[in-house]
């Protein structure tokens, strides 16, 4: 076997990218510098509509409601609220080129690993957060603009607008949940499966 | 370092480099165009850290490090091809069976058996094999990977034992 390892070792290193790939070296070249130059206007761009997004969002609100005491207060809350989320979930999104690949792979893998449950987390710890916020905000801007309206009326409005906001926060955190399940937690445990296989040599 | 200097030093690193880099993603991955991928994402990888390498080791060993965390982590955006039960795809074997040149048909076949049998281990099996055969010392693999020099000799032994069993009934057949 101490042979055929050299052996094979020998050959194993004449094998270039060509005679295993029909990838062209130079299209590769210039696909990766165009994928990156690509990669980073798609980024900022998808930086640009979110923050677009809360602009509109926000000039919406603040259109529509009445410039008084509550309206403004609870669209503030709904503001920070969107804000607030907005600005923690991106924080904690998992992006392989957040990590330091330069580390050896046991420390990526914890260091992925964490990462990985801070963005599990941050759902479990924040969003509740963001739907209270949306909760008061909007049945205040509701309070002020249907301050003239009949009782029964008034009482559906609140009502619809909070049934709303409940069934799209407990539908939200299922589908969150969901994910979570499907595409992030098998991941941990892979990693963590191949760190323990690393580490075997403390089992022993 | 401004952009055309980072692109002439990424140049220089590709062409040394591409060779052994792609033997390690083709080795690791079952999936030719997944290979393909890989290959590409590690190289993005190398772009998006080439600030940071400081030279404190061989660029050779810097890109490993690189190359094989990108394997590691690398799932297809956690699309999850589970790979409990590696299949090699056709496309592989048709590159393994016909296109490695420079070999006679016997030290062929052994090269094809040797990337079944590799297919059958866990990625970072695949991983430290695939470093060996690429001539790394057990230092370099321990520094890549963060295990003892030891485990090293351990792994490979063990590995290399797998290998031996898988290659033997395959060549018997």
């Amino acid at each position: 076997m101490e042979d055929k390892f050299e052996l094979v070792k020998k050959m194993w290193q004449t094998q270039t990218l060509e005679q295993l790939t029909d990838l062209n070296p130079d299209f590769v070249m210039e696909g990766v510098l165009a994928k990156l130059s690509k990669f980073e206007k798609k980024q900022f761009r998808i930086n640009v509509l979110k923050i677009l997004a809360v602009v509109i969002f926000i000039l919406f609100l603040a259109i529509r409601v009445p410039m008084s005491f509550f309206s403004i207060s609870g669209l503030l809350l709904v503001v920070t609220g969107a804000v607030f989320f907005l600005t923690v979930y991106m924080q904690h999104q998992f992006k392989v080129s957040k990590l330091n690949l330069e580390n050896d792979s046991l420390t990526l893998i914890d260091e992925a690993v964490e990462f990985l449950k801070r963005h599990l987390l941050v759902f479990k710890k924040y969003f509740w957060i963001f739907g209270l916020l949306l909760f008061v905000g909007i049945n205040l801007i509701y309070f002020d603009v249907f301050r003239e309206a009949e009782f029964s009326l008034r009482l559906i409005a609140h009502s619809v607008g909070s049934m709303m906001i409940v069934i799209s926060y407990f539908g939200g955190m299922a589908i969150r949940k969901f994910r979570h399940k499907k595409e992030y937690i098998p991941v941990i445990n892979e990693l963590i499966e191949i760190k323990n296989d690393f580490l075997g040599e403390n089992n022993e | 370092m401004n952009r055309n200097e980072k692109e002439k030093y990424f140049q220089k690193i590709f062409n040394e480099n591409k060779d052994r880099i792609y033997r390690l993603c083709f080795s690791v991955i079952e999936n030719k165009n997944d290979a393909d991928d890989l290959f590409q994402e590690v190289m993005i990888n190398v772009w998006n850290n080439l600030e940071k390498f400081r030279g404190e080791s061989e660029v050779s060993t810097w890109i490993y490090r690189i190359s094989v965390n990108s394997a590691l982590l690398f799932n297809k955006r956690f699309s999850r091809k589970k790979d409990m039960n590696p299949v090699i795809d056709e496309e592989k074997m048709k590159i393994i069976k016909s296109d490695i040149k420079n070999n006679n048909i016997e030290q062929k076949e052994l090269l094809r058996i040797l990337y079944l049998c590799i297919g059958k281990l866990k990625r970072q099996d695949k991983i430290i094999i695939t470093l060996l055969l690429e001539g790394l010392s057990h230092k370099e693999i321990s520094d890549i990977v963060g295990i003892t020099i030891n485990y090293v000799g351990v792994k490979f032994k063990r590995i290399k034992e797998v290998l031996g069993i898988c290659i033997e009934e395959k060549d018997g057949r």
